[in-house]
């Protein structure tokens, strides 16, 4: 299979790769340019493990080839805060206990976060709806919930 | 999964049984089938290219007629592999009965599937072959008859005489043929 | 204290109490594992790379139950860039049989020789430069198989013989074993009942599902002829040189090197097949390779389906309408192999008899052979099972008697001041107070205020139905159930440690070093909250750190709810002597005596001395460094590491005849649970309109990481009762193979609350009298979820015996009773 050079803006930083038009954007971030954060869960669409911002909204990279991404801008689970300045979802993930084993958690705070772009002040359903497409099997779901109410009024307080 | 169900033609039992026994034209009705070897009356291979659902699967089947009897019916069974995307096997009984100037044909279809066919797209089979079927009916209707129908064709279960239209004549031709496609493409689950 | 065997209790080997003020322990701390997952730097195993490394993949089979005729590999070898490609016959040149636990051992290879027995076997194996290539490769390898019967049900199962037969060297049968345990007198209990209640139930096959599936990198150093893997196989240190076996090498040239595992749920308590293919390769290969199952690999052929049973059981009452005795008949699928044997029901004898002082228990149990994936370790190890059966007859006797569930419980409960407590089957439930924790269940759901609510929904034409389940947590396994229902016990172990070193570094900070992995319990928090609990160290302070097998100590890791006691255990020990060694050095700095030192947030000083103390740094410093300071008594050599391991705490072995199992899980936690569902009769679709679960884990060490377990578990329960099922066809086809069919409950499926509720009766067996949880929820909802649809169609009549009671199900449940009517 003939190779197309790409470029990636990934957290920031431009990439540029040589890819098969069947590599997964998924594997290119995590093999390529070692960007592990992101997880492959099932890899068909469903657990949500895989999640990033394409563009400023959030996509499946297990669904998404490397060369459709050409020029866009991607944020990965790395782009969002670090140790000492977590960002404020990961901070209430934190607080909360909304993560046991850590797999699903990228994805999710993706999730969460693309939730509050779109909605500051979600209620407890829009949270439930908008986590939905993300599978976690070890917190049951209800303390993630909190830490993205946390982590929603952290943010509006910020805003204000 | 197992199916018995009857339809209408209108042609003579005779042509519908000889259009089924050609090869060239069983070729270039069935999608995707890039070869058709008829070897002798009673065995045939097949190679067909499909898609059902994310499985794409390279088929190579083996038929075999049996109980031939025209043009009154006869049972055909097919097995093939397809690679990574797994099985299928199937057998058909059909059974040509002059009705009026056409044919009513009777069949009865069994057919398992296997592999990644039958763990990622079992609910996507059914209506993945009634897709095909549809085309091979259309395909099959014009070369046999030599007039092309506009409109697509369907599978309808068993049609009262009275919502019979012209174009359910291709449909009924196809339907022969649903037979060796089914048996191919459906899943073995009551 | 009442002993219904008279027999002797075991003197408790705990040094520290429950009763104590704590700092640590009990705060709900946040996770010291957290950060680094946070910002995505946790590495799990498909995050190592390694350099040359390759990939692998299997070509597994599509038939449930086929010889293998012929392989034909030269077109997928011609392929530019695949490396190696083996099939089970080269396999089984360099490596032998899979290790098992079964006795007689049942045969697994890691990939099929002459036969394959369930779809999804690996047939063939390939390596290439990248994965993308070697999948290419699979559809250039042409494989002739010759079909044989297909067994997928498990009653026809038991009746095959001739070419339906899986493993034809063990005898003309899929009967892998069929035992029948008796304990007390079940004849005579049976004989003198007043009243019999009979169920048949379904305990359906379902599974783990950890968001992460199974994978290893393995590489072979031929300088040294020594293997290096790494894999997500928690019971490394303490059965991983099995591997060693297999691989063909000495267990000193094998080292096993953990990763984080994105969950578990004991699907990867014994990973086999896993490392051994990707070390096999390596060795063949000359250079790394890495195999990850992908997630339709993990479905059909993870060596962990969950437990698949028929039960015929009968529930003797005495005119007291007492219970007296339970006889179970059961049928259990273990798919294609046998590698726990019949573990998962020796588990369930553990606590079989649920929190009731029943005097008997018969146990009848049929092992079959099928074509699928073999059974595994799934959260509750089969006992999750005996609880369902357990609940399932309580609510049938208070159905058909007409008894209040809540009244006929706390009647037939063991009381509080019976513990210990011995059961017929011979195992020990240490402490408990069954009638608190459903007390307190009934007050946290304002019981009363449901059951109004019930009467009026009722009067509305809606089906609100509230449930009870009142389910026993054993924690702390013995290694005897391992082997002690096979009929000749085979590799009979009876050590069940695990470990811990801990090193207080020339700075006065200290580093843990712990032989099991994480797995998404707390490990690192544990550890780190106990040790400073003992030592006044502050958790800054404190690193933690795992060890590969060629640094282990003997750990059989997390699993049946074990670690925290066992860990908590360990680390009193390590900390024991070092508390000793810091306060005699400190003492020689301070010019005072030993017993007249504390230690004190992180300093060693003089009691009621403020001003005379040592920072943990100096006194680290000194016994690193300070050799010639110090006497000239081995107990001063240079430095302040102590490793410390700790066996079970309370086990003994089973009788000869097994009428005895001897105490083998005896750290019983106990949980009560009540849901309240609405069902929607017209579409089978079951709502959570509340849930509180109580949990009686003993002292609890951290009330937030515990609830994260009765919340997950009960949400894993929830799929188990509702939307879970690996569902075969006939000709053992898997149809439940990708994540669109076999269904996880997401945020919408959970129920929107469960509120917690904590009663504690510390063990007086363990460190802090703490008792497992980590299992959690799972134990308990699914007979939960079960009462409470039961409750709600109770008007209908209808009974909810067989799992999972998906919409469709209960429709036709629903339409049946609703015929019946008519």
């Amino acid at each position: 299979m003939s190779k197309e050079c790409i470029t990636l803006v990934v957290n920031g930083k431009t990439y540029e790769e040589e890819v098969e038009p069947r590599e997964l954007l998924s594997d290119v971030l995590r093999h390529k340019l070692g960007l592990t954060g992101t997880h492959v869960g099932c890899e068909h669409g469903v657990c949500g493990s895989c999640t990033v911002f394409i563009n400023g909204k959030s996509a499946r990279t297990c669904l998404a080839f490397a060369a459709q991404c050409d020029g866009f801008e991607i944020t990965t689970i790395e782009g969002l805060g670090t140790v000492n300045e977590m960002h404020p979802v990961q901070q209430a993930f934190w607080d909360k206990h909304g993560l046991q084993c850590g797999f699903c958690t990228p994805g999710m705070m993706i999730a969460a976060i693309d939730l509050l772009n779109e909605n500051p002040n979600p209620d407890r359903e829009d949270i439930v709806e908008a986590v939905s497409g993300n599978l976690c099997r070890c917190t049951g779901y209800q303390t993630i919930i909190e830490a993205i109410e946390q982590a929603a009024e952290h943010m509006r307080k910020e805003r204000v | 999964m197992e199916m018995t169900d009857k339809v209408y033609i209108a042609v003579p039992p005779e042509v519908v049984y000889n259009g089924l026994n050609d090869p060239e034209i069983l070729k270039l009705a069935m999608p995707g089938c890039e070869e058709f070897i008829k070897n002798s009356d009673t065995d045939m291979t097949m190679k067909i290219k499909s898609k059902v659902g994310p499985i794409k699967a390279n088929f190579n089947f083996k038929v075999t007629l049996s109980d031939l009897n025209p043009p009154s019916g006869y049972t055909i069974y097919g097995a093939g592999q397809g690679g990574t995307a797994g099985f299928a096997k199937g057998g058909a009984t059909v059974k040509l009965e002059p009705e009026g100037e056409g044919t009513m044909m009777h069949y009865t279809v069994n057919a398992d599937i296997g592999g990644k066919l039958a763990q990622l797209g079992s609910r996507l089979i059914d209506s993945t072959a009634r897709k095909m079927a549809g085309e091979f009916f259309s395909n099959f209707g014009e070369i046999v008859c030599g007039t092309p129908e506009s409109g697509p064709a369907e599978i309808l279960p068993l049609e009262t005489e009275k919502t019979r239209t012209s174009w359910t004549i291709w449909i009924g031709v196809a339907a022969i043929a649903v037979a060796a496609a089914v048996a191919f493409m459906l899943m073995s689950r009551a | 204290m009442t002993n219904p065997k008279n027999r002797p209790i075991p003197a408790s080997r705990q040094r520290e109490g429950a009763d104590q003020s704590f700092k640590w322990i009990g705060k709900s701390m946040k996770r010291v594992e957290d950060p680094k997952l946070l910002v995505g730097k946790g590495v799990y195993i498909d995050d190592v790379s390694l350099p040359n490394m390759l990939h692998a993949v299997a070509l597994r089979s599509p038939y449930a139950h086929a010889l293998i005729k012929s392989i034909d590999t030269k077109d997928a070898l011609a392929l530019k860039g695949v490396v190696s490609i083996m099939t089970g016959e080269d396999v089984a040149k360099s490596t032998g049989v899979l290790p098992t636990f079964s006795n007689p051992p049942v045969e697994q290879r890691c990939v099929a020789v002459d036969r394959v027995r369930h779809v999804g076997e690996p047939v063939v194996l390939v390596v290439a430069e990248s994965r993308y290539i070697a999948e290419d490769a699979l559809e250039l390898i042409y494989v002739e198989y010759e079909e044989l019967p297909v067994v997928n049900d498990l009653v026809e199962a038991v009746h095959a013989t001739g070419d339906a037969v899986l493993h034809p060297y063990l005898g003309d049968t899929n009967v892998a074993s069929h035992r029948n345990f008796s304990f007390g007198p079940v004849d005579e209990d049976f004989n003198n009942a007043d009243v019999i209640i009979k169920r048949n139930l379904r305990w359906p096959r379902s599974g783990a599902q950890p968001m992460e599936t199974c994978g290893a990198v393995a590489s072979y150093d031929c300088g040294q002829e020594k293997f290096t893997i790494h894999v997500n196989f928690s019971m490394y240190n303490y059965v991983g040189w099995l591997l060693a076996d297999t691989l063909g090498v000495p267990a000193n040239k094998l080292n096993i090197v953990p990763v984080l595992a994105g969950g578990s749920f004991g699907s990867k308590l014994f990973l086999h097949k896993v490392p051994i293919i990707a070390a096999t390769l390596a060795r063949e290969c000359g250079q790394p390779v890495k195999y990850i199952e992908d997630r339709i690999d993990n479905i059909t052929a993870c060596d962990a389906h969950g437990s698949d049973r028929v039960y015929t059981c009968e529930l003797a009452l005495d005119e007291n309408r007492k219970m007296t005795s339970l006889r179970c008949e059961v049928i259990d699928d273990y798919g294609a192999y046998f590698q726990f044997g019949l573990g998962t029901h020796g588990n369930a004898l553990s606590q079989i008899t649920g929190p009731y002082r029943l005097g008997s228990v018969e146990l009848d149990v049929t092992a079959v052979f099928t074509n699928k994936c073999q059974q595994g370790a799934i959260r509750g190890f089969g006992a999750e099972v005996s609880n369902y059966v357990m609940e399932r007859m309580v609510d049938a006797a208070c159905s058909e008697l007409g008894m209040d569930p809540i009244e006929f419980r706390l009647a037939n409960y063991i009381q509080p001041d019976e513990f210990p407590y011995y059961i017929p089957t011979g195992n020990l439930y240490d402490s408990g107070n069954y009638p608190a924790v459903l007390n307190k269940a009934i007050e946290l759901l304002d019981y009363d205020g449901w059951r109004k609510k019930q009467e009026e929904a009722r009067k509305e034409g809606r089906y609100i139905g509230i449930g009870l389940a009142a389910c026993q947590e054993r924690s702390v396994f013995s290694a005897t159930e391992f082997w002690m229902l096979n009929k000749d016990p085979g590799f009979s172990l009876t050590s069940t440690p695990e470990s811990v070193t801990v090193k207080i570094d020339q700075l006065g900070c200290a580093v843990i070093t712990l032989y099991a992995p994480f797995w998404g319990t707390s490990p690192e928090t544990m550890a780190t909250m106990i040790l400073a609990e003992q030592l006044t160290i502050n958790p800054k302070d404190i690193a933690v750190i795992y060890a590969d097998t060629d640094h282990g100590l003997p750990s059989a890791g997390p699993g049946g709810s074990r670690y925290t006691a066992m860990i908590a255990g360990a680390l009193v020990s390590a900390s024991g002597t070092l508390k000793t060694k810091l306060l005699k050095v400190a003492a020689l700095m301070l010019e005072a005596s030993p017993d007249d030192m504390e230690l004190r947030d992180g300093k060693v000083g003089v009691k009621g001395s403020p001003e005379r103390e040592k920072t943990f740094a100096e006194v680290a410093m000194q016994s690193h460094l300070f050799r010639l300071s110090l006497p000239d008594d081995p107990e001063f050599d240079s430095g302040l590491t102590v490793s410390s391991t700790y066996d079970h705490p309370l086990t003994t072995p089973p009788s000869e005849d097994r009428s005895d199992l001897g105490i083998f899980y005896p750290i019983m936690g106990h949980m009560c649970h009540m849901p309240v569902v609405e069902v929607d009769v017209e579409t089978g679709q079951v709502k959570f309109l509340d849930y509180v679960a109580v949990h009686d884990c003993g002292t609890v060490v951290n009330p937030m990481t515990l609830d994260g377990h009765v919340r997950g578990g009960t949400v894993h329960g929830v799929g188990t009762a509702l939307y879970e099922e690996y569902q075969y066809d006939d000709q053992g086809q898997i149809l439940t193979a990708s994540y669109a069919d076999y269904l996880i409950p997401t945020a919408s499926e959970a129920p929107p609350e469960i509120r917690v509720g904590h009663v504690e009766t510390p063990s007086p067996f363990t460190e802090f009298g703490i008792k497992g949880g980590g299992e959690g929820g799972r134990m308990g909802a699914p007979p939960a979820i079960a009462s409470a649809i039961e409750d709600a169609l109770r008007p209908l009549g209808v009974k909810a015996d067989f799992l999972p009671l998906t919409p469709a199900r209960l429709r036709g449940l629903i339409r049946e009773s609703q015929n019946l009517e008519e």
